[in-house]
């Protein structure tokens, strides 16, 4: 090998490296994630696994629930094979970015904020913005009992970002999964809980230590909540919103939501504003 | 995939409070921890056997348990027992305890290590039992366990990113809060593990200036 182009490969290196640094690394290639997803033949989804009944496994180990229903629907509308990829609330953006999963199937709220980094689709499920989960004996009855009380979010909802300002004299602890933060409320650790109203709604159904205060000033606050996919592949998020509309037009969604929770959704896919 | 690290300054002051608690969890931890370790090195010499075997199942416990279930144990476990505390006292009891087993280990090598002619040589000198601890073994057996003990809490500040997993802001805790929030990850946890590193650098070199102090090399 000449000198040469021994110093050609070693400056190529250099130019590489300085681009991962800097973070300009040569832009995506321009095959669409429903391009590779096909050729591929398999899909990776991101489903919270510890997120009842939206995620969890069964007593075999296997996957279920409504969010992991919608993966299946996922993968069989594209015609391929499903991976599901575990995740937590907090991890469910940072996952996305590093292409770790083509897509969050995870009661991922739409918000301003999340869509700068991340893009979402039309919603697929509803939810009360701001349930509180607190011990049935505790004698609290609304969010005016917890303004000096020791509150516990999930590390990365939409919950953790509301909780502060509106409980400013409020302890907030941070769990990094729903299951922490109640097993933290059930021993005492916290003294409520706030989390999406279908999440702490079945909580309360299977455990009747604790029980659900939907505080009238938070009753009207609705979270869409969307599926996620990484920013910048327009032809990737279509199909998810062609995906999505189908779901709800004939009707899945809605069934899905009766399936797992025994009740209707808490408010209408297509918001009245 | 842009960085955006004009971003980060506005957020040096959280994460120097989380700095400072992860160096007062350090702390609380190693205190807790040499307490104990000293009792449990001394039972793990001692002439009873059943203090031997006593302190001997305490190491072996707390050595083989993974940190992270301890400090779950004490957070979310003890209520059950009636015993609640926040969760930097857990945390920081946690590590203490985790601690303690090691340096009864560091400890007990180092008493292991003092030369059994520099005891004869205390006692031909007529000094006491406390004396000779005083004096001799214990100096000299801190001279053989000081290198042992640094790594340690280096490994104690490392560990206290645990506790981030029950919702303590330190270091690790206030970087995932940032980070949830602005969706600066990698920003956010590479600034993060400077700070560590920094941490540690510092520890470092006060704890060997502090070996320079105490035990000052010998000429042979």
């Amino acid at each position: 090998m000449g000198i040469f182009s021994r110093f050609r490969r070693l400056a190529g290196c250099a130019v590489l490296s300085l681009g991962v640094v800097a973070g300009v690394a040569a832009p995506a290639s321009a095959e669409s994630i429903l391009d590779r997803v096909v050729a591929d033949n398999k899909i990776k989804v991101g489903v919270m696994l510890n997120v009842p009944p939206f995620g969890m496994k069964s007593i075999s180990g296997e996957p279920e629930g409504f969010d992991v229903d919608v993966a299946n629907l996922i993968a069989e509308k594209l015609g391929v094979e499903l991976e599901i990829v575990d995740t937590t609330s907090v991890d469910r953006i940072p996952n996305l970015r590093s292409g770790k999963v083509d897509i969050i199937v995870g009661t991922f709220t739409g918000t301003p904020e999340r869509a700068k980094v991340v893009s979402f689709s039309e919603p697929y499920v509803t939810a009360l913005l701001a349930a509180f989960a607190v011990k049935t004996d505790s004698g609290i009855e609304s969010a005016g009992d917890l303004t000096t009380k020791r509150i516990a979010v999930t590390k990365g909802t939409t919950q953790d970002l509301m909780v502060a300002p509106e409980f400013p004299e409020a302890e907030i602890l941070r769990f990094d999964t729903e299951a922490a933060a109640l097993f933290a409320l059930a021993q005492g650790q916290v003294d409520a809980f706030i989390c999406d109203g279908n999440v702490l709604n079945y909580q309360a159904t299977i455990n009747p230590e604790i029980k659900v205060i939907v505080d009238e000033k938070f009753s009207k606050l609705v979270e869409y909540q969307r599926l996620g996919v990484p920013r910048g592949d327009q032809e990737w998020l279509n199909w998810v919103n062609m995906f999505v509309f189908d779901l709800n037009a004939t009707g899945t969604s809605y069934d899905l939501y009766e399936k797992w929770f025994n009740a209707g959704m808490p408010a209408p896919l297509i918001p009245n504003y | 995939m842009a960085f955006h690290w004009t971003a980060i300054p506005r957020f040096i002051p959280q994460l120097l409070a989380g700095a400072q608690l992860t160096l007062l969890i350090t702390l609380a931890a190693m205190a807790l921890g040499i307490a104990i370790g000293a009792a449990m090195a001394a039972g793990r010499v001692s002439r009873f056997r059943v203090l031997r075997l006593l302190a001997g199942l305490y190491v072996e416990f707390i050595r083989n348990t993974p940190a992270l279930l301890q400090i779950f144990i004490l957070f979310f476990g003890m209520p059950s027992l009636g015993l609640r505390m926040s969760a930097v006292t857990a945390g920081s009891i946690a590590l203490g305890l985790n601690a303690s087993a090691y340096l009864a280990e560091i400890f007990r090598a180092g008493l292991n290590g003092v030369p059994a002619g520099s005891r004869e040589a205390a006692i031909a000198l007529s000094f006491s039992r406390l004396h000779m601890l005083a004096y001799v073994t214990t100096p000299l057996a801190m001279r053989a366990a000081w290198p042992a003990f640094c790594n340690l809490v280096i490994s104690i500040l490392l560990a206290s990113s645990l506790l981030s997993a029950i919702s303590v802001y330190e270091l690790t805790g206030i970087t995932n809060d940032i980070s949830t929030k602005t969706f600066l990850t990698f920003e956010v946890y590479s600034i993060a593990a400077l700070f560590y590193v920094a941490l540690n650098i510092a520890v470092s070199l006060l704890l060997a200036l502090t070996g320079r102090l105490l035990f000052p090399p010998q000429s042979r």
